[in-house]
């Protein structure tokens, strides 16, 4: 056969082939408090999300210090559970493809009180960040997964 | 007797005037003869060079089709191959390069201005805002946050667009 057919079939049999066959996601996340104090303030670590962090709602705080972070690596439908300094959480890949990550979240308070169960599908490579306000303080759990 | 003059000559010899029975002078029907000759070498070269032009344009025409059809294509460049692709699908080119510009002058105008901040969803108290199409934004399948509103919105900045769940307890008297 010409090799113009065996060029054609190579290029079938690569576009068939899913990208993410093996269903893993790759993810770090952040945990922040967030208050207002005389002397604003976001540490070195929150240098991913300082713009958003200046930006309202944000804004009604100008400190911000890093409680934890981490990165963990999500099989499909294994459920991860990152260490918090506040609380807990957990993370489930439940499908994704290149671009997309279906994605379960869910966040408890210091309390053991469950604050969001959330299903949502994320473009991967975007933060999503789950805020609790505690009082006049915040709670942040931000998670970024490709 | 009337003295013919050269005219009264030429005019006889052109049938335009009978004067033949003045024309017993033998100078005069030589003249008369000679005319005529004359005339009929004129008309025949006349008619020959009318006829030459013609059918030697005829020739040269079909002399250049001859060479076309007779001569090998020669192994030309690359660059000919593609000047002579372009050539011969000019109408295809043209029309193609004006439907993509077309289709991306619609896209523009129905895109939107990007990075809209606003909500996306607002749990119990708002709509969804319409959303650029270019960007797919996160999809929340379900959420829940027991003992809480929540809010849900986009934050887009230099650093990439994020999607923010805000959640603030019932018994919270002010919002976010």
């Amino acid at each position: 056969m010409s090799g113009r057919f065996w060029l054609a079939l190579a290029v079938v049999c690569a576009s068939a082939v899913p990208a993410f066959a093996d269903d893993k996601a790759e993810c770090d996340y952040l945990e922040i408090s967030a208050s207002t104090s005389k002397d604003a303030a976001i540490d070195a670590d929150l240098k991913p999300l300082e713009k958003k962090l200046k930006k309202p709602p944000f804004s009604s705080w100008n400190t911000f210090h890093k409680l934890a972070t981490g990165h963990v690596a999500l099989g499909k439908l294994k459920a991860e559970a990152p260490k918090l300094e506040q609380g807990h959480a957990s993370f489930l890949l439940r499908d994704r493809t290149d671009k997309r990550l279906e994605l379960t979240i869910t966040l408890d308070d210091a309390a053991g009180k469950r604050v969001i169960d959330n299903k949502q599908s994320a473009n991967a490579g975007e933060w999503l960040l789950f805020v609790h306000n505690v009082g006049d303080n915040g709670h942040i759990v931000a998670l970024m997964c490709r | 007797m009337k003295k013919l003059h050269d005219i009264d000559l030429m005019e006889h010899a052109d049938g335009e005037a009978d004067h033949g029975d003045l024309l017993r002078d033998p100078a005069a029907r030589a003249k008369v003869e000679g005319l005529g000759e004359l005339g009929e070498l004129l008309r025949g070269h006349l008619e020959l060079s009318a006829d030459a032009v013609p059918s030697a344009r005829f020739e040269q025409v079909w002399d250049a089709v001859d060479k076309g059809i007779a001569q090998p294509e020669k192994r030309r460049g690359v660059w000919h191959s593609i000047g002579a692709w372009f050539e011969r699908y000019r109408g295809h080119v043209i029309t193609g390069v004006v439907s993509a510009g077309a289709v991306a002058a619609l896209a523009l105008v129905l895109r939107g201005s990007p990075g809209s901040d606003g909500p996306i969803a607002n749990h119990g108290t708002g709509s969804p805002t319409v959303t650029p199409v270019a960007y797919r934004p996160t999809e929340i399948e379900s959420l829940d946050t027991p003992g809480g509103d929540s809010t849900v919105f986009n934050l887009d900045d230099e650093d990439g667009p994020a999607t923010v769940i805000w959640v603030t307890p019932a018994d919270t008297v002010e919002g976010i």
